[in-house]
């Protein structure tokens, strides 16, 4: 569809489409140019130089992707990353789903149950870690309460302290966090499902669970794909949950990249090293980045 | 006869527990930001732990409105998430006028460009955009924070806006020309006001984004009373020092205002959030 139908006819309405795309386009593209484009580039020439605050950047080749390859603590935080978002994103992703079939259902106070399951998410990452540091408290959290009187657990656990467990802590946040998003997302997909598909495999014999496994999941499929997809960058990316909550402690076992690189570019003002942090794990981004862009994209113009 | 209908008591009281489950599970850690914030400071480290305040106080309240800049900081939050959000839906909706109505070259490489801006991370972007921001001389103003806030703002609410002004039908646009519409009287006769209900949802899930930021706000802000309300409640705490009640109810202040924003757009979230960019 065009605005300008003649536009193969006349040659001005075919310039003045042309005006009226670009100049609507114009003000996305300068901010994003501006403001993401010229500074990502910024990175990429600082992550060849030695820059720290206050001094002249010095040209330095690769050394910096040279040194974090053999920086333990950089493989460290490589291991936790990948961790922290294959746990995180495979946990929300199930979670999400089940949330989203139940929701899905039809039963009394429906919307307000949708309403309180989705409150996770909309609250402040702050006040999120927050509030969970201090259920997670070892001398007055819920969390010790709770599992002590249930009998699960006999004496209290410092859960964000210890290096056992702080990992899971935080991925247990962090998965109480992101499971509404994949929730909503999939439930819209469901509720676009005809009911009489399943109507129908019901009268040709299929039980509930046949139905959901045949039917529903393979329909809501891409949804769930693309969700999961979404949430891994997200989760991948994360820096505000976890270091609020442990700062990377304790000894490394929670430090993601995002957490790395910001010590060393603003604890440390090595901000020519703090870049190449990402930039060196940059094609496992790319990895993730480039389908999302595709299979969005796609989608739409399938539509 | 008879037992079809215990099974299906059954289930339904299975299903009942599972949502039961999950709402606890959901409320749980917004149930114990509440009874912390109404409790004196004994009370909280007392050896016998109940689930129920012995006395209601709301000297947690009065303590963090007197004795920090709560009040500045929320009003600055605010302040920042509704410049950047009015910013965004300006450019947001001419930019998805532009991708869902008018035809032109290059727009499939546009779409790309605005949706992988959206996923770059934060962490790499923040050094580079501090320096910019200090270049152009408003590093640490909210105006720079306004700046830094539209590098997500912008793609998000785009996006969100294109997948809207998708539904509206394209006979409607061409109705109008022909009656004599200019292109960019669509725009805003027939397109905005059809899809207002989305600009709404869209320009609060912006401002939430942008009112829960804390990552930049913390680097790029050194001036205590500029500061948004994440940074300034992370500034609350001294070292190993937690002031469990007040730090509570300064959560649940911040909390309550977004919580019931979000009320008033959940019933359209769900068939829009998503609508377009992931929808299966």
């Amino acid at each position: 569809m065009s605005f300008f139908r003649n536009s193969t006819i006349s040659k001005q309405y075919k310039i003045s489409e042309l005006k009226l795309g670009y100049s609507t386009i114009l003000p996305v593209l300068l901010i994003l140019s501006g403001l993401i484009l010229i500074p990502v580039v910024w990175a990429i020439f600082l992550s060849f130089t030695n820059k720290i605050v206050g001094v002249s950047p010095k040209f330095i080749g690769i050394e910096n992707y040279k040194y974090l390859l053999s920086d333990s603590l950089f493989r460290r935080c490589v291991l936790n990353t990948l961790v922290y978002t294959i746990f995180c994103v495979f946990f929300k992703t199930i979670l999400g789903v089940l949330v989203a079939v139940v929701l899905n259902q039809d039963f009394k106070f429906r919307n307000l149950t949708r309403a309180l399951l989705l409150l996770p998410w909309i609250v402040p990452t702050l006040v999120t870690a927050l509030t969970w540091r201090w259920m997670f408290d070892d001398m007055a959290g819920l969390i010790n309460f709770l599992l002590k009187s249930c009998g699960l657990i006999d004496r209290d656990m410092a859960w964000l302290a210890s290096p056992k467990l702080a990992m899971l802590s935080v991925m247990i946040v962090n998965i109480w966090r992101g499971t509404p998003f994949v929730a909503i997302t999939v439930l819209a997909s469901l509720q676009t499902f005809p009911k009489s598909l399943t109507e129908a495999a019901v009268i040709d014999g299929a039980n509930s669970l046949q139905n959901f496994f045949y039917i529903v999941i393979p329909s809501v499929y891409r949804t769930i794909f693309a969700a999961c997809l979404f949430t891994t960058i997200w989760t991948f990316n994360d820096f505000e949950l976890v270091f609020l909550l442990t700062r990377g402690g304790p000894m490394n076992i929670t430090k993601l990249l995002s957490i790395l690189s910001f010590e060393i570019s603003f604890g440390a003002q090595k901000i020519g090293l703090g870049t190449s942090v990402f930039l060196i794990i940059s094609p496992i981004l790319l990895i993730l980045i480039i389908p999302v862009v595709r299979a969005t994209l796609n989608e739409e113009r399938s539509e | 006869m008879k037992s079809c209908n215990w099974r299906l008591t059954l289930v339904k009281i299975l299903f009942y527990l599972i949502v039961l489950i999950l709402i606890i599970i959901s409320l749980l850690p917004f149930y114990w930001m509440a009874i912390t914030s109404f409790r004196s400071t004994s009370e909280i480290y007392s050896q016998d732990f109940s689930l129920w305040p012995k006395n209601f106080i709301l000297t947690n309240y009065i303590k963090l409105i007197k004795e920090t800049n709560f009040l500045i900081w929320f009003k600055n939050s605010w302040l920042i998430a509704l410049l950047t959000t009015l910013l965004s839906l300006f450019v947001g909706c001419l930019a998805a006028f532009s991708l869902t109505r008018v035809k032109y070259p290059g727009k499939i490489l546009i779409s790309q460009f605005i949706l992988g801006t959206y996923l770059i991370p934060r962490s790499l972007l923040f050094i580079p955009l501090y320096n910019m921001l200090k270049e152009i001389g408003v590093l640490g103003t909210h105006l720079g924070l306004v700046f830094a806030y539209s590098t997500f703002a912008v793609p998000f609410c785009t996006w969100l806006l294109v997948s809207y002004f998708k539904t509206i039908p394209h006979e409607l646009d061409e109705a109008a020309i022909i009656d004599g519409c200019s292109p960019l009287g669509v725009l805003g006769r027939i397109i905005l006001p059809l899809s207002l209900p989305g600009i709404v949802t869209a320009g609060i899930f912006t401002f939430n984004l942008a009112n829960n930021e804390y990552l930049y706000a913390f680097t790029f802000i050194s001036n205590e009373s500029l500061s948004t309300l994440p940074r300034g409640l992370s500034s609350m705490i001294m070292g190993d020092v937690y002031l469990w009640g007040k730090l509570m109810a300064a959560c649940l202040l911040s909390s309550v205002p977004l919580l019931i924003l979000y009320m008033f757009v959940q019933k359209f979230m769900v068939s829009g959030l998503t609508a377009g960019s992931v929808k299966g």
